[in-house]
């Protein structure tokens, strides 16, 4: 019932005041009291009062009313005005029935409340009371609630806060008075204009527009994990926004409209607390929220964002806004914090698990700035393992979530696995950085949802630029501003910067300051693969491309060549690794598909990185730094060379590194394998003589093809010399073959059993010679061979010693004796063998199977232990000596060769001499005496 | 024992190449002192023989007594402590050490050292010398800062202790090292002086060792006398009687280099030369010198070369060689080398056959 009236009234207010010269007084006199009346309630109800005076015809209309027959109801007309507009008949004007919008004579007429007039002749009306309809898209003032807060509360709010400035001012100003009175107030009340214009609100984002939707709509998929059911609510007002967006692309939207941005704080329940504003809109369907997950559903997959970009494109602007836009409060971790693992650990649960206690009941998103700052090597990295745990925690469990978002967070294992306690993430985390391939992130890129920022369109940056400098009163032109964008790449941050730099230097921006060098250039790093990049890839010649604001530098000779050249000076300079670089060259070079027949152009490229490398060992040795300044140059010239159009496939140089490490290995073996050799041999070679030299022929030395693979007992007295030989230069160059690993099985296997183990040389100096692709043409000695030898080494000073007896009691037939002194020998071996067992292990083993009754003799002396051992031994070994001495005493010609034999052992003796007695202790076998 | 060690001649007066030298050697130090001294030689040629048998001839047998140890050191270098380890070969009377496997810090180990010899300097008794001798080895190889600093020291010290110095190229060496020592070049052995060893090592082992044979091992060996005799022994353990046209084993690495000639020579192309280079790589991981790689390469190279070609090619190899001296990554240099000869040989093919 009411709206029609409503409406007429207005269109009839609209009308009547636009043709109120037409009109006859008559009419207008009588309407104009209503409005009057509505605004003024306190007039009284009582009808008997008189009231002031009035034009006369008015009391004949308002009389003529009741004549008429009782109002219809009055459904909606449009009727009534046509009338009035056709002509000024106060006939007609009184016929039709537009009565209700006229006053009752009576007041029973009016169902309602209803005002009294009283007319300027004494009569009395009554007009009723209507209400007016809140949502109007008239803007007159006489209508309330059209604001969220009353107006009032809104002018005293402002007063409140210019007031809080003003005592907040003067206060700074008392407190710099203090220290400087004549201190220049203006200067130090300026804001910086990056702080003054940053975006309030998600509309003035000025980043791009996908990669903000994006964010803010995985920052919705959270809604159901941190809100409850709040989904739909909070969609309508994402989709507000994005209207309003629309339509109001540039303009600042008004802080504080119909749809505030603060939740209302019983967030937890109420689903319908502004239902009213969803319903107008819920008609309109936008794809973009289709494709919101349903309801119930569990989190995206993705529960890290990671945006990455270049520097002032404002990412970090963008998180803070939107995480507020969704209600939200920002809790930001960034570079200045301390963040290793384990803090940054606790500063994640406490975002996701508290909650402010200051009244802001939002919760918590964490932002992590500058995320790929975070320290390199262990540390960094475990603080970004630590978040990747929780990261994985999240997926484990999806089904739980359910039923415990309502606590904030949950704990993970402590009913299941009781020890390790894993947190998952309950709140949205987005992370920040600039380089996406920081080794740091490796394992978070795989896990989080990542957002390349890309640059915003120039004519947006130079849009805003030109706004704020309006603001501010600076004047400059759109080419240089656009310009300056260019320059910056799009850096809103560096342009607002150097604007106000310049605005306070009240010098004006003008386009050749731009392209000189009176603006600052960003020092930019890019990572070394954009640097290979560079090298091996030409940019296809767009000359449309070529912006205007930066070419018109006066001297620039080149044009795009010369901008080109300066460019990837300046790129290669900054990176500074230029010996990283070249390896990189060198890796991919020869693998890039530029045309060069006669490999002219190869041979030049060599030479440079040839040039660069020598230029690195001047600077590195003589510490001549100023050569640096040449390196970028060599990289450009080879670029020239190589550069193509196609993209270069660039792999890491890895075989340089390799080469370096194994060499240092080999090295290291040389150096080890020096310091085993007995001093008379080892003083006479260096490590390069050993390599060059000497490890091929010593390897074929080592080999004889003619020495049988038989028991040492059976070989003829010139195979014995040859194998004596033999072990001994092994011994002189420390040479011993060796298990390649040493397992378990080997200690059991039967003697004379060719599964040994591989026994290899050690140190394994045949590695020396071992090329790829390159078959070696050394004789390998049989296994059984090795295993001798391995053993004969162990033996020798006995087998040296065993020869010249064997070789005496030949001649001298001495037989008891040479048997008695085998037997003799033997229970000595057994005995040190007891001793240490663990020290000579595959003999031992030998020892062990070797002999039935060997093995019962060892059992008792075991059992007596090393003290017994210890006895016996020096009054045994002094015993076998004696013996030894006296038979070659005995012979005269045994005393010669006993002398040739001590001189070829001579590395042993000395040995002996310096107290170790390495001729008896070593464990024998029986046949080896027989 | 290798015959190498076996024959090697413990005096002076046994010494069978540089007798010359030797014979000097003893004149020099029969008056009981010597001064400071600088051997440099190609490798094989028998400095170190001869700086043996100089200490023996100076302080007796008891020079031959000798010990290796792996000493700790310490080194107090302002408010910096360095700790490295040395591998010393040391008699009573000497000690001798490789400088340069300190690295960069070489230049502490050579001051400490003789500081150290000079505090702990021997009496003078009757029969002892009165000074200990310090033999440094690839002195080529120490940083120039070691070089400058041992200048000082030697001088400080002399009283106390001798220096003999040895390296391969005295070039490397500074010229204020240089000129406080007495330089002794050590040249290789001639080829006949090789043949004479051989003969006097087969006569006394007592083997029938052709001439053709023993004539090939000396051409093998590149005047390098241990090459030779390891060569012969190596032959005679593989077999004995000797033939006359017996397989005289060269070393691995170069008939490594060999093939890498062959795949230069078959084929010029990038792909080619990534092969090539990967096989560089694999001589340089088994601590061939660059330099030797080179000039190998080049020998082998220039069997296979046209005359008119030679120059030319040896031309660039000097040229890449002395880049690779002034360098540090050995295989830019030597892959340079290898594109040059490719790209040389290429177009000599293309003029040539078309």
């Amino acid at each position: 019932m009411e709206e029609p009236d409503l409406e007429e009234l207005e269109w009839m207010a609209g009308q009547q005041f636009a043709q109120e010269q037409q009109d006859e007084d008559l009419y207008l006199d009588a309407y104009l009291p209503a409005p009057d009346a509505l605004a003024s309630p306190a007039i009284p109800q009582n009808p008997k009062q008189t009231s002031q005076d009035k034009g006369t015809p008015a009391p004949t209309i308002l009389i003529e009313k009741p004549w008429s027959p009782p109002p219809p109801p009055p459904s909606r007309e449009a009727l009534p005005t046509s009338p009035r507009e056709q002509g000024g008949a106060p006939a007609i004007a009184v016929e039709p029935p537009v009565p209700c919008k006229l006053p009752y004579r009576r007041a029973a007429d009016i169902d309602g409340e209803f005002l009294s007039i009283t007319g300027p002749a004494g009569e009395r009306v009554y007009a009723a009371k209507s209400e007016v309809k809140k949502e109007s898209y008239n803007s007159s003032g006489l209508v309330k609630g059209l604001l969220s807060q009353p107006i009032e509360t809104m002018i005293q709010q402002v007063e409140h806060a210019m007031f809080e400035q003003v005592i907040a001012a003067s206060e700074k100003k008392e407190q710099e008075g203090d220290l400087q009175k004549d201190a220049e107030a203006p200067t130090l009340n300026e804001s910086l204009w990056v702080e003054k214009y940053a975006p309030r609100s998600f509309t003035d984002l000025l980043s791009d527009e996908q990669t903000n939707r994006e964010v803010l709509r995985w920052l919705k998929q959270w809604d159901l994990c941190v809100f409850g059911a709040k989904q739909s609510s909070t969609s309508g007002e994402v989709q507000a926004s994005l209207r309003r967006h629309v339509s109001q692309k540039q303009g600042r939207a008004p802080r504080g409209g119909p749809f505030s941005y603060s939740r209302p704080s019983n967030w937890s329940h109420s689903p319908g607390s502004n239902g009213t504003n969803r319903q107008s809109y819920k008609s309109s369907s936008d794809t973009f929220l289709k494709s919101e997950p349903a309801k119930g559903s569990p989190l995206s997959e993705q529960s890290v964002l990671l945006l990455c970009g270049p520097p002032g494109l404002g990412k970090t602007t963008l998180a803070h806004v939107a995480a507020k836009h969704c209600g939200y409060r920002v809790v930001e971790i960034n570079a200045s914090d301390d963040r290793v693992a384990t803090t940054l650990q606790a500063k994640i649960l406490d975002a996701i698990q508290m909650k402010s206690v200051t009244g802001d009941k939002r919760p918590n998103c964490l932002v992590i700035d500058e995320i790929d700052g975070i320290m390199g090597g262990t540390e960094g990295k475990g603080a970004v393992d630590a978040l990747v745990e929780m990261i994985n925690a999240e997926k484990n469990l999806p089904q739980q979530k359910e039923n415990e978002a309502e606590d904030g967070f949950i704990r993970k294992g402590s009913k299941k696995k009781g020890h390790t306690a894993v947190h998952r993430l309950s709140r949205p985390v987005i992370c920040i950085c600039n380089d996406l391939y920081a080794p740091a992130l490796r394992a978070l890129r795989q896990v989080a949802r990542v957002h390349v920022f890309m640059q915003p369109s120039t004519n947006r940056v130079v849009s805003r630029l030109k706004y704020i400098c309006s603001t501010e009163g600076y004047k400059t032109n759109a080419r240089a501003l656009t310009a300056l964008a260019e320059h910056t790449e799009c850096d809103i941050r560096s342009c607002l910067n150097t604007l106000q730099f310049l605005n306070r230097k009240k010098h004006s921006l003008k386009t050749v300051d731009v392209a000189s060098q009176v603006i600052g250039r960003k020092d930019m790093t890019s990572s070394i693969f954009d640097i290979w990049g560079e090298v091996f890839q030409r940019k296809r010649m767009r000359k449309g491309a070529v912006i205007q604001g930066i070419v018109d530098v006066p001297d620039s000779g080149g044009g795009q060549d010369y901008k080109d050249f300066a460019r990837l000076h300046e790129l290669f300079s900054n990176h500074g690794d230029y010996e990283l670089t070249m390896d990189g060259i060198h890796e991919n070079i020869l693998q890039m598909r530029y045309h060069d027949a006669s490999l002219q152009k190869t041979v030049e490229a060599l030479e440079w990185m040839g040039d660069s490398d020598m230029f690195g060992q001047c600077i590195q040795s003589k510490q001549h730094y100023f050569l640096l300044a040449y390196q970028p140059s060599m990289e450009l010239l080879i670029r020239r060379l190589v550069a193509q159009e196609e993209r270069p496939q660039i792999e890491w140089p890895r075989s340089y590194q390799r080469f370096r490490l194994d060499r240092a290995v080999k090295k290291e073996m040389i150096s080890s394998w020096l310091a085993a050799m007995v001093a008379s041999v080892s003083r006479s070679v260096s490590p390069a003589c050993l390599a060059q030299d000497i490890v091929t022929p010593l390897l074929s030395i080592l080999s004889p093809p003619t020495l049988r693979p038989v028991a040492s007992h059976l070989l003829n007295p010139n195979e014995k010399e040859e194998m004596v030989q033999l072990v001994d230069t092994m011994l002189a160059f420390g040479l011993l073959y060796k298990h390649s690993k040493p397992s378990h099985f080997t200690s059991k296997t039967v003697y004379g059993g060719e599964l040994q183990g591989v026994l290899v040389l050690d140190p394994p100096i045949d590695s020396l010679v071992k090329f790829k692709d390159h078959s070696v043409g050394h004789r390998e000695l049989s296994a059984t061979l090795r295993q001798m030898l391995t053993h004969e080494v162990f033996l020798l000073p006995s087998l040296s010693c065993l020869l010249a007896v064997a070789t005496s009691s030949e001649k001298s037939a001495e037989a008891p004796t040479a048997d008695a002194l085998a037997t003799q020998g033997r229970d000595v071996t057994l005995n040190a063998s007891v001793g240490d067992c663990p020290k000579t292990e595959v003999s031992g083993n030998k020892l062990l199977v070797g002999d039935q009754s060997a093995s019962s003799t060892l059992t008792p002396n075991i059992e007596v232990g090393k003290v017994e051992v210890k006895k016996h031994q020096p009054y045994q070994s002094t015993n076998f000596f004696e013996r030894f001495k006296k038979s070659g005493q005995n012979d005269a010609k045994l005393k010669g060769e006993l002398a040739t034999l001590q001189r070829d052992s001579r590395p042993l003796l000395y040995k002996f001499h310096e107290g170790f007695t390495n001729a008896v202790k070593r464990p024998m076998l029986v046949r080896d005496f027989l | 024992m290798l015959w190498v060690d076996k024959y090697r001649p413990r005096t002076l007066d046994k010494v069978m190449v540089h007798t010359e030298e030797a014979q000097r050697l003893k004149n020099l130090i029969a008056q009981g002192d010597c001064p400071h001294l600088l051997f440099y030689g190609p490798t094989g040629a028998g400095k170190k023989t001869l700086i043996m048998a100089l200490l023996r001839e100076m302080y007796g047998v008891s020079a031959e007594k000798v010990k290796v140890e792996n000493k700790p050191w310490k080194v107090e270098v302002g408010a910096r402590k360095i700790e490295l380890e040395l591998t010393t070969v040391s008699s009573n009377h000497h000690v001798e050490l490789n400088p340069s496997d300190a690295g960069f810090q070489d230049r502490y180990v050579v001051q400490l050292i003789i500081k150290e010899m000079a505090k702990n300097r021997p009496l003078d008794v009757v029969g002892n010398k009165g000074f200990k001798v310090l033999v440094l080895n690839e002195v080529d190889k120490l940083s120039k800062d070691a070089q400058h600093s041992l200048r000082r020291t030697m001088e400080k010290y002399s009283a106390a202790c001798r220096l003999v110095l040895c390296c391969n190229s005295a070039s490397k060496v500074i010229e204020a090292v240089r000129s406080r020592c007495l330089n002794i070049r050590i040249n290789a052995p001639s080829r006949d002086e090789i043949l004479d060893v051989l003969l006097f090592i087969a006569k006394k082992e007592n083997l029938v060792l052709p001439p053709e044979l023993a004539g090939r091992i000396v051409l093998q060996s590149n005047r390098n006398l241990r090459r030779a005799i390891l060569c012969l022994e190596a032959c005679r353990v593989q077999q004995y009687p000797f033939t006359k046209d017996q397989v005289v084993q060269t070393t691995d690495w170069e008939q490594f280099i060999t093939e890498i000639s062959n795949d230069i020579l078959n084929e010029q192309s990038p792909k080619r030369l990534f092969l090539v280079r990967g096989k560089l790589y694999e001589l340089l991981t088994n601590c061939i010198p660059p330099e030797l790689i080179l000039k190998r390469l080049l020998q082998e190279l220039m069997k296979k070369l046209d005359s008119e070609l030679k120059h030319e090619v040896c031309h660039w190899a000097a040229f890449y060689e002395h880049r690779l001296q002034l360098g540090q990554k050995a295989i830019f240099h030597l892959e340079a080398f290898v594109a040059k000869f490719m790209s040389i040989y290429k177009k000599f093919l293309i003029a040539t056959f078309g």
